[in-house]
């Protein structure tokens, strides 16, 4: 079973179509990201699957519960984190996760201990009674974290996590993010930085224009978008310009540009066709220092999915 | 119902931990028991009011209450206080407190950015709605009786030698602040709840209940003027009119209380 399933989803705000038939599926254990650039329809979609929003049409279930026939029962396997901490400031931290607690059925006698094991987990020891106006982003967007987990969770769904935190808190929070997960939890994280989805997730959803463009592990989706074409950087000790020419024609070699004094780039039709371009360039008397193949990054796909080729 | 309560009794501890609401709350009841009491010990302990009013003024304030046949001008004073000045500033200052109240409920979850994982939370819209309802009112509806019994206290100690008997409060005092004044401060909170729905702040949300102050100035102003007689039969259809009202109204918040209108900027 998946931890997350979405079917056609749709959804309009007056003149403006969000989500134009959205599917995607999260599996058990995995961290599945939704990329896009902002507008793209990502709070939308997490919105839909925590049941804050109705979908005009489509479906969409939470560990098999649908969430507009069951919606209760698919809110208590989720753990939601919004783009803002959305935390009650005029109240301490432990009157916040309480009161959260309370709501998803965590029993009495379990809370408080459960409330301090997750304060500890999260560096929050010591901070139970303070104001939650008077903590920092970083420490507010922990509370925030804990606030999704205090029912224990299997789904944690995660929208923008370290925007607007420091490089510092930020680094903090994706190590929580990879424990939680190791420790068995869903996640399904809402985000636009590039960087972040490549260190964190398995497996990616580009979302644009209220659109799925691309699914699948970001490594897969560069494989794709190359259509089993793949470049080369190739290095040599001297200039490399006049030995390029021996290249033009050879079969299987689709381009050959120079990127500096000693260096060109090769795309080629398949990765078996460096052999022979490597001979043809030693028989032509080149001194090749280094060879090394291109793999495109997550940032490409999504540069070319989101602003196209 | 649990989760109502847990709801709101989170939002008393939120609201109050405000210094500014909880003032706001404290002073407008302060204000109707200080009033209340400062204007009857005045008449009653002050100089004889009928010193300066003639025969025919006092024949005049008597049939606006027919009740206080009999009384001398310092008692009548008294009695026009306790029955009409006194109800006015209770149904005013609980309308203003429950909208204080209701906006900072409703409009202030959006405003602060709290909704939104309230909403992710298991939890029924009824449930929510109720949670927020008796957030808004149980307040109010506590501070209108504890200050009215702090008012007859006084009132009753200040005058129990004018009136040798405990007086205060009469029936038609008893009906408005009771029955009326509730029932008023509720409807005050519907529509509050209904302009939430459209207003983006607090401030502009707790504006939607100050339509009602007309109906009860023009009252006021009736009474004290001479031109409209007041009875008991006319408080117990206003009361009955106002627990419809509040029922048509409490059903037509409740339609406009929905999530998406809660979480969708506007």
């Amino acid at each position: 079973m998946n931890a997350i399933e979405a079917k056609g989803l749709f959804k309009r705000f007056g003149p403006k179509l969000a989500l134009r038939g959205v599917s995607f599926y999260v599996r058990e254990g995995e961290i599945m990201g939704l990329l896009g650039p902002n507008g793209a329809g990502k709070t939308t979609t997490v919105r839909i699957l925590t049941g804050i929003l109705r979908p005009d049409s489509g479906s969409a279930t939470v560990m098999g519960y649908d969430v507009l026939e069951e919606p209760l029962e698919a809110r208590r396997r989720i753990g939601y984190l919004p783009e803002t901490p959305c935390l009650y400031e005029r109240l301490t931290v432990e009157d916040n996760l309480v009161f959260y607690g309370k709501l998803f059925d965590v029993p009495e006698g379990e809370l408080r201990g459960r409330v301090r094991e997750l304060l500890a987990l999260t560096g929050l020891e010591g901070r139970a009674g303070e104001r939650v106006g008077a903590l920092s982003k970083g420490l507010k967007q922990r509370v925030a974290i804990v606030r999704a987990l205090v029912h224990d969770p299997p789904i944690l769904i995660l929208d923008q996590p370290t925007s607007d935190l420091d490089p510092a808190s930020a680094k903090d929070i994706r190590g929580l993010i990879k424990e939680l997960n190791r420790s068995g939890k869903t996640v399904l994280i809402c985000t636009h930085n590039l960087t972040e989805a490549e260190e964190l997730c398995d497996r990616v959803a580009i979302i644009n224009e209220g659109r799925v463009l691309a699914v699948g592990e970001p490594g897969e989706l560069a494989r794709e978008l190359e259509g089993g074409r793949c470049s080369f950087e190739i290095t040599s000790l001297g200039p490399i310009g006049e030995h390029l020419k021996a290249l033009s024609g050879l079969k299987g070699v689709l381009e050959v540009r120079r990127a500096g004094e000693d260096r060109a780039i090769v795309v080629l039709e398949d990765r078996e066709a460096i052999s022979s371009v490597v001979r043809r360039l030693v028989l032509r008397g080149c001194d090749l220092l280094e060879v090394r193949m291109l793999r495109p990054g997550l940032e490409e796909v999504y540069m070319r999915l989101v602003r196209g080729p | 119902m649990n989760k109502a309560l847990l709801i709101a009794k989170k939002d008393w501890k939120d609201a109050f931990s405000s210094k500014a609401m909880l003032a706001s709350l404290v002073l407008s009841f302060a204000l109707t028991v200080a009033l209340s009491v400062l204007l009857t010990a005045v008449l009653a302990l002050g100089p004889d009011p009928g010193r300066f009013m003639t025969e025919e003024e006092l024949a005049e304030l008597r049939s606006v209450l027919p009740e206080a046949a009999g009384m001398n001008a310092r008692q009548l004073m008294a009695y026009m206080v306790g029955t009409i000045m006194s109800p006015f500033l209770f149904m005013t200052m609980s309308l203003a407190a429950t909208s204080i109240l209701t906006a900072d409920s409703f409009a202030g979850e959006r405003e602060r950015k709290t909704i939104e994982p309230l909403l992710a939370a298991p939890i029924s819209d009824s449930e929510l709605f109720l949670g927020k309802v008796l957030a808004s009112f149980l307040p109010t509806l506590a501070s209108i009786y504890a200050s009215f019994g702090l008012t007859c206290l006084l009132i009753n100690v200040l005058t129990a030698d004018l009136f040798g008997r405990l007086w205060f409060p009469p029936l038609k005092t008893v009906l408005v602040v009771c029955l009326l004044t509730p029932a008023y401060a509720f409807l005050g909170m519907c529509l509050v709840v209904l302009g939430s729905a459209r207003a983006s702040t607090v401030k502009d949300a707790s504006n939607y209940a100050a339509i009602l102050l007309i109906p009860l100035l023009a009252v006021f102003m009736g009474q004290v003027f001479g031109s409209l007689i007041v009875r008991t039969a006319h408080l117990l259809l206003a009361a009955a009119v106002l627990l419809a009202l509040d029922f048509v109204f409490v059903r037509l918040a409740r339609h406009a209380f929905n999530r998406e209108a809660l979480i969708v900027a506007r």
